[in-house]
């Protein structure tokens, strides 16, 4: 072991792990190369699908189509099976995936639209339109309820992560009271929820900012002064807590009314965040 | 490329409150984490959990966080470390949760293949996982954290110098390997 070849193996590592090519014709640098090369695709921030975009558009609509046939026939079939989940049939997207899942006893598989859309909101993210990305957090979070149960966890925390990005940079002071009504209460009940553990009781029936406030918790344990914590993740708490809601509310006419009410609740904190982008 | 935003000076307003700071931390933060967690962990759910819990704990530890000579990145991997070791028992461990056990065939790619989406990446991977755990860390944090030598001795507590040395080590033995495997 020479220090020369030390030295070009440093240089050569150094290379990769700034994401560069290494100046080499090593097989094993160039295999080390190639494995991050395919970790910074998986890791960056607009994703690309695993659903790729020539099936994105057909296969679904393919299989609602399906879907609505098999559900018509579902309610003659098992008529009386499925009587509890005709009865909401006037909201389509649940009645559906309930009869699906009585029929088949296989969730619809709704998951990748999700997915794809907070894929898309990262992509707005990254491109600086925090708007957009808000809307279609939005249109994800009223889509969350949804999608397989299982599923539900690990896109309401993508959701989750991606809600800070979203949210208009707040004023380093604590807030006044949000002119919403809505959210008046909210300060103090994250205050309160600030000790609660952020992964707790996620799936079931996420209740108002519950996981905010715990990532308010740290944000505003975190940064010494605790103003830009709690004014960041206020900012992020109220906006995910009116998401949440529509998705906590979500098997009641999730698809309108979770937009919009999202909508509202993000607007209102853009009224008191201060864009100081 | 990886332009290195001047970490103290980011860190400093992001302890100061700003919240831009504190975005723009997590903004850097945050791909680095999500690659070594993706590669220490395989799965993209745990490893998008795990890194989301780096970021808290990151943001939490913010204000005891001196700069003492340490690198910023030595100090958010060495929670990264640390989170992943956590996530590996649980997960591995036979406790993996319920609600992830599909209800039917799932016809999706395993967990590896939507990490990893070449033959040559899963092929490292495999490469990789033959090394003993600390020379794998070690490649691991230089290779997938992206950090330098200085910063892994950091996290590891050797000397830069001892990092490099060991580093060679683990690429010979990776050589040898893929050498006898042809």
């Amino acid at each position: 072991m020479s220090d020369l070849e030390v030295a070009r193996d440093d240089i050569a590592l150094s290379a990769i792990a700034a994401g560069n090519a290494p100046d080499s014709d090593d097989p094993t640098l160039l295999l080390l190369a190639s494995y991050r090369a395919d970790l910074d695709e998986a890791a960056a921030p607009p994703e690309p699908l695993r659903v790729d975009s020539t099936v994105v558009p057909l296969a679904p609509r393919r299989r609602r189509a399906t879907l609505v046939a098999l559900s018509a026939a579902a309610g003659i079939v098992v008529g009386g099976l499925t009587a509890g989940a005709v009865a909401v049939a006037d909201r389509p997207g649940e009645s559906l995936y309930a009869v699906h899942v009585a029929v088949f006893g296989k969730a619809e598989t709704k998951t990748s639209d999700v997915t794809a859309l907070l894929d898309q909101a990262s992509g707005l993210l990254a491109r600086g339109d925090r708007a957009g990305a808000r809307r279609l957090l939005g249109r994800a979070a009223a889509a969350i309820p949804t999608v397989p149960e299982s599923d539900r966890p690990a896109l309401r925390r993508r959701l989750d992560d991606l809600l800070p990005y979203a949210a208009e940079p707040a004023r380093p002071t604590p807030r006044p009271t949000p002119t919403a009504t809505r959210a008046t209460p909210r300060p103090t009940e994250s205050e309160d929820r600030s000790g609660s553990n952020s992964g707790s009781g996620r799936s079931a029936e996420p209740s108002e900012s519950e996981d905010h406030s715990g990532s308010g918790s740290s944000g505003s344990g975190s940064s010494g002064s605790g103003s830009s914590g709690s004014g960041s993740s206020g900012t992020s708490g109220s906006s995910s807590g009116s998401t949440l809601d529509s998705s906590g509310s979500g098997s009641s006419g999730s698809g309108s009314s979770g937009t919009s009410g999202s909508g509202s609740g993000l607007s209102g904190s853009d009224d008191s965040g201060a864009d100081d982008h | 490329m990886s332009p290195l935003v001047d970490d103290v000076a980011l860190v400093l307003a992001a302890q100061q409150g700003s919240d831009a700071a504190v975005r723009d931390l997590l903004a850097q933060v945050r791909p680095a984490v999500l690659r070594y967690a993706l590669a220490r962990l395989g799965r993209r759910d745990v490893a998008e959990d795990v890194t989301q819990e780096v970021c808290l704990a990151v943001l939490t530890g913010l204000s005891r966080y001196e700069d003492t000579g340490r690198p910023f990145r030595s100090y958010v991997f060495a929670i990264a470390a640390h989170k992943v070791a956590d996530a590996h028992r649980a997960t591995y461990r036979g406790a993996v949760a319920v609600a992830d056990v599909p209800d039917g065939p799932d016809d999706s790619p395993g967990p590896e293949e939507q990490v990893l989406r070449n033959d040559e990446a899963r092929a490292a991977h495999a490469l990789l996982d033959t090394l003993p755990d600390d020379q794998r860390e070690l490649l691991l944090l230089r290779v997938a954290a992206g950090l330098s030598a200085e910063e892994v001795g950091a996290v590891l507590g050797m000397s830069p110098g001892a990092v490099r040395v060991a580093q060679h080590r683990a690429l010979n033995r990776l050589r040898a390997v893929a050498g006898g495997a042809r």
